[in-house]
């Protein structure tokens, strides 16, 4: 079978990812979408498959299947090295693939809170993030019925988050599933507490994040406090942070910046 | 007042008596402003076209390719409404006396609420929806509304719709069968896609109701070959595009009566 790659040049993403793809024949374009769509309109021998678990059946499932050796393995490994199950599986949330990768191997343990970290951006209260289980509502997008942020008359609304990965206005359907059971937790994580994290994790144990997964990390902050010292997390550390260091250098210069003249440190 | 399901079944079986295939033009609604879009839209109806789509712009059109993509774009910029669509639909009627349909991913109805969008549609005069990201098996609350109000509800076949699924598409559907000519997105083909008449077939042999061909039909040649095994012929891009590239919204009005003229007289060469 021949593959084509379509990598659109996100802003704020270094393109340090040129060189590993390059490898596989990919290039990275502004116009990745564009093509993309081009080459997918002849859908007899192209199809458009999405990386997270949104979309129309059977996608989320597909997807959700590809993800779940993670939270398999880590099920097993925490068995092994703590003799139990964790209290919480902590993973970030955009569509959530990584989330549910993590997420679906615990859901029969039913003691083991499943705690999905959306991005909460400025602020839930801001109107720029994409918390769309904490602050969204039900509709349709992208050929399935889940939670969407949206405005009065079903128009998709622009998402904010400082991660690239985590600003999608929709989540997969089988988190609102989670959500709406009460099985899932989900917890708005803003900019400024995913980046704290981000900066804790590097300098604590020299492991740079995502900031994606940094939201995660955030929340395991919260959730550990809550717990106390007895209690035992399980974090999905989804991707690493080396392309995000444009984002997360910038972000730190102009926190810096508001410290210096005054402002509050966020 | 009820909707004008019955105009648009009429509009089609006169079409067939004429052995020619009817003509259904599109054009989102509020692009470039929702009185230049009415506008263009009459001209359409006064230039030959048969049934007019009326498309509300929505902020993730999955369906449409970049033209009918920039014109959504283009009208929700513009601060478009549901009432705006509404009300070019109620303006396109009144002028014209033709079946206006509105063509509209879910979510924006499913937002405003199926009942309360039928009903409005109904009163301005509209003749029915075509939704095409509404699942058959979801449809049935909306089906029931667009019922009430005798309003159509045209369901998307295309060509990978299995027997089985064409089959429970015709049954719940009404006023026609939106055939899509290939696997993709709207936009401008060169060529009609040998998949389209195949399907024609395979859709008629699970009814009764017309089958219109769309997606990808842009010029005369393609329309009169279409014509040639569909009720009706349906075009889209290629009109949107004609205002998108237009110098002023006079011109583009121009154009788009002038390619519409052409289309016109191309369903007819039927049985020529």
């Amino acid at each position: 079978m021949s593959s084509k790659f379509f990598f659109p040049a996100l802003p704020g993403q270094s393109p340090n990812r040129n060189g590993y793809f390059g490898a596989f024949g990919g290039k990275f374009i502004p116009e990745a979408l564009v093509a993309a769509v081009d080459e997918v309109a002849n859908a007899e021998t192209t199809h458009y498959l999405f990386g997270t678990v949104a979309g129309p059946h059977p996608f989320p499932a597909m997807i959700r299947d590809f993800q779940r050796v993670i939270g398999v393995e880590a099920r097993r490994q925490i068995l092994e090295r703590t003799g139990r199950l964790p209290d919480a599986a902590i993973a970030c949330v955009g569509g959530g693939s990584n989330a549910i990768g993590l997420f679906h191997a615990f859901l029969p343990d039913t003691d083991v809170r499943l705690i999905g970290c959306e991005a909460a951006g400025h602020g839930v209260e801001t109107g720029k993030h994409a918390a769309t289980l904490s602050a969204g509502e039900p509709g349709i997008l992208h050929g399935s019925r889940s939670y969407v942020l949206q405005d009065d008359e079903g128009q998709i609304t622009e998402p904010w988050s400082i991660s690239a990965g985590l600003d999608y206005p929709g989540v997969g359907p089988e988190h609102a599933y989670l959500h709406d059971t009460g099985r899932g937790e989900y917890r708005p994580v803003t900019d400024a507490a995913a980046m704290r994290a981000f900066r804790l994790l590097a300098s604590a144990e020299g492991i740079i994040p995502a900031i994606e997964s940094a939201h995660a990390l955030a929340g395991a902050i919260e959730v550990g406090t809550e717990l106390g010292p007895d209690g035992l997390i399980l974090v999905n550390l989804s991707g690493r942070g080396d392309k995000d260091m444009d984002t997360a250098a910038r972000y730190f210069e102009q926190d810096a910046d508001a410290a210096r003249a005054g402002g509050v440190s966020k | 007042m009820s909707g004008n399901l019955q105009l648009l079944a009429g509009t089609l079986a006169r079409a067939k008596q004429e052995n020619r295939a009817a003509l259904i033009t599109y054009m989102t609604a509020g692009f470039p402003t929702v009185n230049e879009g009415i506008a263009a839209i009459q001209a359409m109806l006064n230039s030959g076209a048969d049934i007019v789509e009326v498309g509300l712009p929505h902020s993730d059109p999955v369906l449409d390719g970049p033209v009918i993509q920039a014109a959504h774009d283009i009208a929700l910029r513009g601060g478009v409404r549901i009432a705006d669509v509404i009300r070019t639909v109620r303006e396109a009627y009144r002028a014209t006396g033709k079946p206006v349909l509105v063509m509209s991913y879910w979510n924006p109805i499913d937002k405003y609420g199926a009942e309360r969008f039928s009903s409005e549609l109904a009163e301005a005069g509209g003749a029915g929806c075509i939704v095409p990201d509404l699942p058959v098996q979801e449809s049935a609350l909306w089906r029931e509304s667009a019922a009430r109000h005798s309003l159509a509800t045209i369901f998307v076949a295309a060509p990978s719709t299995t027997d089985e699924r064409l089959r429970e598409l015709t049954a719940a559907g009404s006023g026609f069968i939106y055939a899509s000519a290939l696997m993709g997105v709207t936009g401008v083909r060169e060529s009609v896609s040998t998949a389209a008449s195949s399907l024609v077939r395979r859709i008629r042999a699970t009814t009764e109701l017309p089958v219109c061909v769309g997606i990808g039909i842009a010029h005369a040649a393609q329309a009169a070959q279409v014509a040639g095994f569909a009720d009706g012929v349906i075009v889209a891009s290629a009109l949107v595009k004609a205002i998108l590239g237009a110098l002023d919204a006079a011109a583009g009005t121009a154009t788009v009566a002038e390619l519409t003229a052409e289309l016109s007289l191309a369903t007819r060469r039927h049985g020529d």
